[in-house]
């Protein structure tokens, strides 16, 4: 996550201010399994430190303190439907009436997606996600120096999104829907785009290329 | 604390705890808020998704379905949200499931990471039991998780996304929570005390709260603000003064309006921890002065951590709507250097605005604003 969280950095962004929104489907599957050993090996004395860490939560709040900001910062999950949730959630701080800033309102946020292997044991491995992060800086709209533009997520009934095509190896993981937004944007293809591989609700967003970059 | 809200009304009334020794059988002594009435399982068709957190989830989901129904007709179910808090998911079951591995090196035929231990099945859950089909996601960020949700659902509902939303927040003991909260040194070997001098530690609880939040309806109150915010101090500790919470706090008066001197009563988070009391007392007295009532429900139903900020501001509209405050369970002797008025016996309030705070692992805080309708 800190490789994509620094990979989607750029000048406008401040890691000590902006409002961030984690999304993981499964958490912190891997501290869980080690605690789960634990348990058990040890005569159930466990780590402090790994159970701290064991939130799903954890990566928010490490960044929250790596950085020192103390603004908002939320840990969603959902499934299949986790990334679309976490830009809903954005969209909700972004141009929800109120906005924790207050007098000045939410301009803008990191939203911060990753899922890793979940633990062999618990999953048979042809159901396993590979790790996968990606981040994606999320603006007010009208921000000139955006790379593009989403609207918010809707449903597939209310929306004319495309047939999903494959493109990759990912289409089963979790988190599929960021690394299509990133790679759309990246590639410069516009259109609507489902933000889950197959098997979530079908929320999907439809992407404007900003002309300017 | 009980089944329903007349059970839970009574307790709360009596100033009776409903914290007993721990189920689990455990290396050390603790005290927790287990929920004892047998819990009927889930529908059929949502038989692989039947786990103890779930069944929590469809008690609740039937106890509010005359609401729900009323609901259904008010709004189109794609507009209407499902947010979720949660900590410890379905992990009871994956304990039960690492048990078996570890004795047999099979996982048990029965087990399913899917619909028994992700975030999501009580979505799924949730979602199959109302019919609603608008976002739906969990918040997990530990002891505030709860609250995070009720800040999602306004915030959605005044962008304009929804109308309507279920909100609220289920956790259920485990060994796993238990054993790391005993590993920080932050368990009680009795009953928390939550603002007592001599307070040792928490005592941890399951169950669960839900709310239905409307755009317009027949509140019995309103949800003003959630101030969120974070302390950027450590992983596991609240910042010694509380500066997270009181930013939380001082953001929900603002995002509403409404001035300290209006707020009628904190319900704290109040764990029972010797820091995190301390912590939280300094917030009050910097953002509402010393003369507010606090009270702490954990003395009740212990922590319910993922459920806490939900069942917390489900008391606290309690309160607004009975015009009164629970005893702080366990209070006696109080810790004086606190400068805090917390409340020692049932007591009536007329003010028509309360807060409720959690704070949780990652620095997280939230304050959650309820006014009477």
């Amino acid at each position: 996550m800190a490789d994509a969280i620094a990979d989607a950095a750029s000048e406008h962004l401040r890691l000590d201010r902006v409002p961030t929104v984690f999304g993981s489907a499964h958490g912190e599957t891997a501290v869980m399994a080690e605690l789960l050993d634990q348990m058990l090996e040890q005569g159930g004395s466990m780590s402090p430190i790994s159970f701290a860490s064991s939130v799903h939560n954890a990566a928010s709040g490490y960044l929250s303190i790596a950085t020192g900001n103390r603004g908002f910062t939320t840990s969603i999950a959902a499934g299949h439907d986790t990334v679309a949730s976490c830009l809903i959630e954005a969209f909700g701080l972004i141009y929800g009436a109120d906005g924790e800033a207050g007098e000045t309102g939410v301009t803008d946020c990191l939203v911060v997606v990753g899922d890793q292997e979940e633990p062999a044991r618990l999953v048979p491995e042809d159901g396993q996600n590979p790790l996968l992060a990606a981040a994606i800086h999320v603006r007010r709209s009208g921000t000139e120096s955006a790379l593009a533009s989403i609207t918010l997520p809707t449903l597939p009934e209310l929306s004319t999104a495309a047939p999903f095509e494959p493109r990759d190896n990912f289409s089963d993981h979790t988190c599929v829907g960021a690394l299509r937004l990133i790679d759309a944007i990246v590639n410069r293809r516009a259109g609507v785009l489902r933000l889950d591989g197959g098997h979530g609700s079908g929320w999907a967003t439809e992407l404007r290329l900003q002309e300017h970059r | 604390m009980g089944q329903h809200q007349t059970a839970v009304l009574a307790a709360l009334s009596s100033g009776t705890s409903m914290l007993s020794g721990s189920p689990d059988a455990l290396p050390f002594a603790t005290f927790c808020g287990e929920v004892r009435t047998p819990l009927e399982a889930l529908p059929p068709h949502l038989a692989r998704y039947d786990t103890r957190i779930a069944r929590f989830l469809s008690h609740l989901l039937l106890a509010l379905e005359a609401d729900l129904a009323r609901t259904r007709e008010r709004w189109r179910s794609s507009r209407i949200g499902i947010f979720l808090g949660t900590s410890t998911a379905g992990i009871r079951n994956t304990e039960m499931a690492w048990r078996h591995l570890r004795a047999t090196g099979r996982r048990p035929d029965d087990y399913s990471f899917t619909t028994q231990h992700a975030f999501d099945a009580i979505l799924v859950v949730a979602r199959e039991m109302s019919g609603f089909a608008g976002p739906a996601f969990v918040a997990s960020t530990a002891c505030t998780s709860g609250a995070k949700v009720l800040g999602s659902a306004k915030r959605l509902i005044e962008l304009g996304v929804i109308d309507a939303a279920i909100v609220g927040g289920v956790d259920t003991l485990c060994e796993l929570t238990l054993r790391g909260f005993h590993a920080l040194g932050a368990l009680s070997a009795g009953p928390c005390r939550p603002f007592a001098a001599d307070r040792d530690g928490i005592s941890i609880g399951e169950g669960g709260a839900l709310m239905l939040v409307e755009r317009t309806g027949e509140p019995r109150a309103r949800l003003l603000a959630v101030g969120e915010s974070s302390d950027a101090h450590h992983i596991s500790a609240p910042h010694p003064d509380g500066i997270g919470a009181q930013s939380a706090m001082a953001s929900a008066l603002h995002q509403a309006g409404v001035a300290a001197t209006d707020i009628g009563h904190v319900n704290a988070h109040g764990t029972g921890t010797a820091l995190n009391d301390q912590a939280e007392a300094r917030a009050i007295r910097a953002v509402l002065g010393s003369a507010v009532p606090v009270v702490s429900t954990k003395g009740f139903c212990g922590h319910m951590l993922g459920a806490a900020g939900a069942m917390e501001a489900v008391l606290a509209m309690l309160s607004l709507e009975h015009g009164w405050v629970p005893k702080s369970i366990g209070a006696d002797p109080l810790d004086s250097e606190l400068g805090i008025n917390v409340v020692q016996a049932r007591s009536t309030i007329t003010a028509r605005y309360a807060l409720s705070n959690s704070l949780a692992f990652g620095g997280n805080n939230t304050s959650v604003l309820l006014g009477a309708p």
